[in-house]
């Protein structure tokens, strides 16, 4: 058996869009963890799939990096749960990570090239 | 950018967490349910799109780390409380690594100061080099070797300052100088320098000023002296006011004119404690040297030649020109009528400003490179043995390995924590080598090399890193075989069956096993060899009782006596000498052997119209007095020696040694035959043989030597006084000393020293060879001992189960023993095997450190072949009958 292979490349590329992902998320206000992973996935159409546990990390390093802060609150149906919202520097961050993702979506369609039919 | 500091401070918990991911579920059941789902199914498919809980919140445990930082703080608390889980263990391996790498911090310290770092306090010193002359070889009129040397004349000094490669070339001479008179005399080491010396190396003063170009005016410089700072901190506490002071070196009264700066000690090795201009030390030289025109004679070589390189001049041109230059000179001066000036053919080459990268390299500097490639086996033996130990314990602790990966813990999470643990002990096995390096460097420095060597401490920060380095890679080296295969662990066969031994691992063991043994027999059989030549150069017979005589110096020549007052002296001091108690014979001769002013002198044979080569050149004389064979206990072993009339009478009679016989008379006697001399053209009666006597060096000394009686009228030079002792010579020295310095009151430093003494320099090496390779061999031994108790004890612990189904089919204890001891015996008789073939493959690259020794002697190599096999067996005797203990219920209930 073993124990999870770390496959560095898939994370890291993971990682840096599920962070935007969710930066875009709390663009819109305050959510939850559970929150946020329903509204990736319904902003997606459902086409991503994601593992909600693989949420948390991405949370808890937001937070470190000061992009997001959080507390503990009190949901909609009256559940304690720990909502995160976007700090200044977080809203910075996503402004420059889009920019960034932008570009590289259009460098990577420029090296593919137009689609042959 | 977040800081730790911060970090720590906002720091979630653990529960903290698990409580928002139980949260999260709840939420996500509830949505579920709100969304339709049967409220049995919402909360496994809340679980399901949350995917694996454990290993989240291990990630969320791992990310609170700071970085590597507090990870690996964890790690050395988890390492350090497994080291105390197993101590004895962790101190064999500290022990292993620190030995080992102490060996080589030791020798590393002295290679480093050897060979590596130039002259401390020096400018530049890559453009520094020491002036080396080849050439034919002139001593004597057989002399015809090849040699090259450093000394030269004062003259080529003077014509290699035109050389425009050169920025510049100063010459300096060390010597034994007496300081001060009558009882407060002493030894001082003095070295003259030509006034650009100190200019030149670029070395500034402490105190006051140096010595300039305007105090070394040939003939006769400036009266003044410079003290070496370490000589100023010891004979004047570093006064101030020392500066204007007059010193009375040898006979002429010099004025303090400064300090060196601290660093600078000479380009030598050997302690300096004060510089004189060198036109003043030779005005003030002994007046019977001949050495007038000490600055034009080719001939009167005695100084060392120090250039400085043009910053623009490579060592090649530079070598070019100096030679073409010197050859010229040469030429000259054998146009003017010097016919022992230097060969017409020599070169001159710029070497490294460190004497011992040179090609007058010392003794010490071949043998502490062999100590260095000993001391790297000595390491690979302990890195060998400290693998076997983590493979061991790697092996114990599988049961935990497996349960910390069958809970999630990664394979690179666990290896970097064994490594960890091996870099824990690298770090105390540096804190022990170091410790070790200390104890062991004052052991070496006072084995091998001259005092002022190491000056002050000997460990210092470059041999400190040296050593942290070291320990780090050789445990890094040690532990990373183990690491992985202790992470490597198939899980699957270990929850269903248990670890079975598994044979790379073994294997490992065994060739690691085998390869310790193979090393330490060549170390020990080295070891061996060096013994054995000590013993022999000790047991040889050198023609003199070293540790019955002492040679008494009483420097008369430079104190600036006349010669009837120097006839008193010496009379007085046989005198004086007869009347110490100990002392049997007292006898006076034209030099002291060894190493003194040997003096080189031929003759011609009646009769014969040329003479033999003779080895080492020569042949040399020496004028004695009657007692003199019976002082040194030389053996007459024809004819007679010198009797009291040769001397008082005009009788011209000789005294050859044997290799003299050998050569000129070989198969006829030489007693009887007519020498001619140069000082007298009548027949010198050969009238007894007598053996050979050291001149040089304990070992290939084969010199013709031949005695002449001492004549009192002739002899202008006073004469050294040889003294026997009844009992050790060395008690008797100092009372001796003491008394003879009395004798005047402006009596200069009387040296008396045990031939002892003066022979032990040339003990060292092999002492040095002995000792170091003996220290070596034994740790080596020690080490592989205990990697093979290891090994064993590992093998017993893992087979316990086989044993015990041996036990219960009816083996006997004997049989058990047999089982298990043979593995290791086994395994170090291949190693033992390959280590002799090993041993007598390299045995020529030893051959020229040893004396009368085979390199293949088959003494020491069955002796260390056998005692490496007992030490297997002494060391197999518990494991095997732990092994015969085994109770066969319990063994194979265990599992």
């Amino acid at each position: 058996m073993s124990t999870r292979t770390p496959d560095d490349d898939r994370l890291a590329l993971l990682q840096g869009t599920l962070d935007l992902l969710i930066l875009r998320t709390l663009l819109g206000g305050a959510h939850h963890g559970q929150g946020i992973a329903r509204a990736i996935q319904h902003g997606s159409r459902d086409a991503l799939l994601i593992e909600h546990g693989s949420l948390y990390p991405a949370l808890q390093r937001l937070e470190d990096r000061g992009w997001i802060r959080a507390e503990w609150g009190t949901s909609d149906n009256n559940r304690r749960a720990r909502f995160y919202e976007l700090t200044k520097d977080g809203a910075k961050q996503f402004a420059r990570e889009r920019q960034q993702w932008q570009r590289l979506v259009e460098v990577v369609r420029l090296v593919l090239g137009p689609e042959h039919a | 950018m977040s800081w730790p500091w911060r970090r720590a401070r906002t720091r979630r918990s653990d529960e903290d967490f698990a409580e928002e991911i139980r949260a999260h579920l709840e939420l996500e059941a509830d949505q579920l349910r709100a969304e339709g789902v049967m409220p049995e199914d919402a909360h496994t498919l809340a679980h399901r799109a949350f995917g694996n809980v454990t290993h989240a919140q291990e990630h969320f445990h791992e990310s609170r780390r700071v970085l590597w930082l507090e990870e690996l703080a964890q790690d050395v608390r988890y390492a350090l409380r497994q080291l105390r889980r197993a101590p004895a263990l962790a101190t064999v391996i500290v022990c292993t690594l620190a030995l080992g790498v102490g060996a080589n911090s030791v020798i590393f310290g002295v290679v480093d100061r050897l060979l590596l770092r130039a002259p401390p306090g020096v400018a530049s010193p890559t453009q520094l080099r020491r002036l080396y002359f080849r050439g034919r070889s002139f001593i004597g009129p057989q002399g015809n070797a090849m040699y090259s040397s450093t000394m030269t004349s004062f003259a080529t000094i003077t014509a290699m300052q035109h050389v425009p490669a050169f920025a510049g070339v100063a010459g300096v001479q060390h010597s034994t100088s007496t300081l001060g008179r009558g009882p407060a005399a002493q030894q001082v080491e003095c070295e003259a320098v030509t006034g650009n010396y100190f200019a030149l190396l670029g070395i500034h003063p402490a105190s006051g000023r140096l010595i300039e170009a305007a105090d070394d005016r040939p003939p006769v410089g400036a009266p003044v002296v410079v003290l070496s700072y370490g000589f100023w901190q010891r004979q004047f506490s570093g006064a101030r006011d020392v500066i204007g002071k007059s010193l009375r070196v040898d006979d002429a009264t010099l004025t303090v004119i400064g300090v060196a700066e601290r660093d600078f000690n000479g380009i030598d090795l050997e302690n300096v404690d004060l510089w004189v201009p060198v036109s003043t030390m030779r005005s003030s030289a002994s007046p019977y040297s001949s050495d007038r025109d000490w600055t034009s004679s080719p001939s009167s070589i005695w100084i060392r030649a120090i250039a400085r390189i043009a910053p623009e001049a490579t060592n090649a041109s530079a070598g070019a020109s100096a030679t073409v230059l010197y050859r010229r000179l040469v030429r000259d001066w054998r146009s003017e009528g010097y016919d022992d000036a230097p060969d017409t053919l020599s070169t001159v080459i710029p070497a490294s400003i460190i004497a011992a990268r040179g090609s007058e390299a010392p003794q010490e500097t071949r043998i502490s490179l062999w100590l260095a490639g000993v001391a790297g086996i000595v390491l690979i033996i302990a890195c060998a043995n400290v693998t076997n130990l983590l493979l061991a314990r790697a092996f114990r602790r599988r049961r935990e390995v497996a349960v910390r990966l069958a809970l999630g813990v990664s394979g690179w999470r666990l290896v970097r924590q064994l490594l960890t643990e091996t870099c824990v002990l690298a770090a105390i096995a540096t804190v022990v080598a170091i410790i070790v390096a200390i104890w062991g460097g004052h052991l070496v420095s006072a084995l091998l090399l001259p005092e002022s060597f190491y000056g002050a401490s000997w460990m210092d920060g470059r041999i400190a890193a040296f050593t942290a380095f070291v320990a780090f890679a050789a445990a890094l080296l040690a532990g990373i075989a183990p690491a992985l295969q202790g992470a490597r662990i198939d899980l699957a066969a270990w929850l269903t069956t248990g670890v079975r031994d598994s044979g790379r691992r073994s294997r490992l063991q065994l060739g690691l096993l085998i390869t310790q043994a193979a090393l330490s027999v060549v170390l020990l059989v080295g070891a061996g060899l060096f013994v054995r030549s000590l013993q022999r150069v000790r047991g040889s017979d050198v023609g003199i009782d070293l540790s019955r005589v002492l040679l008494v110096k009483m420097n008369v020549d430079v104190a600036g006596f006349d010669s009837s007052r120097v006839r008193t002296i010496v009379e007085q001091a046989i005198e004086r000498a007869r009347r110490v108690p100990g002392v049997v014979h007292v006898t006076l001769a034209r030099n002291g052997v060894p190493k003194f002013n040997s003096t080189s002198m031929s003759f011609d044979v009646a009769g014969r119209a040329s003479l033999p080569l003779l080895p080492n050149g020569g042949p040399y004389v020496n004028m004695v007095d009657d007692e003199y064979f019976a002082t040194l206990g030389t053996r007459v072993t024809r004819g007679r020696g010198i009797v009291p009339e040769d001397t008082h009478r005009e009788s011209h009679v000789a005294v050859i040694n044997e290799t003299l016989a050998r050569y000129y008379w070989p198969n006829q006697s030489p007693l009887g035959a007519c020498l001619t001399l140069a000082s007298y053209k009548g027949c010198t009666e050969v009238v007894g043989v007598v053996q050979d006597v050291l001149m040089w060096g304990l070992i290939n000394d084969e010199r013709g030597q031949y005695y002449l009686p001492r004549r009192t009228s002739t002899g202008s030079a006073p004469p050294v006084m040889l003294v026997r002792t009844s009992g050790d010579a060395r008690a008797v020295g100092a009372a001796l000393r003491r008394e003879l310095q009395s004798l005047a009151s402006d009596m200069p430093y009387v040296d008396v020293q045990s031939y002892a003494d003066l022979v032990e320099p040339d003990l060292r090496s092999w002492r040095l060879g002995a000792t170091m390779f003996g220290a070596f061999g034994t740790l080596a031994l020690v080490i592989a001992a205990v990697g093979l108790y290891g090994v064993l004890t590992y093998a017993v612990t893992q087979r316990t189960r086989e044993i015990g189904i041996r036990i219960a089919l009816g083996a006997r204890r004997a049989e058990i023993v047999r089982f298990v001891a043979i593995r290791g015996v086994g395994a170090v008789t291949v190693g033992v095997a390959l280590g002799v073939v090993l041993a007598l493959a390299t045995a020529k690259f030893v051959a020229p450190m040893l004396y009368r020794t085979s390199p293949r002697d088959p003494l020491v190599i069955i002796g260390v072949a056998v005692s490496l096999i007992v030490v297997a067996l002494v060391a197999s005797v518990v494991p095997s009958w732990r092994a015969s203990r085994v109770d066969p219920n319990i063994a194979l209930r265990a599992e």
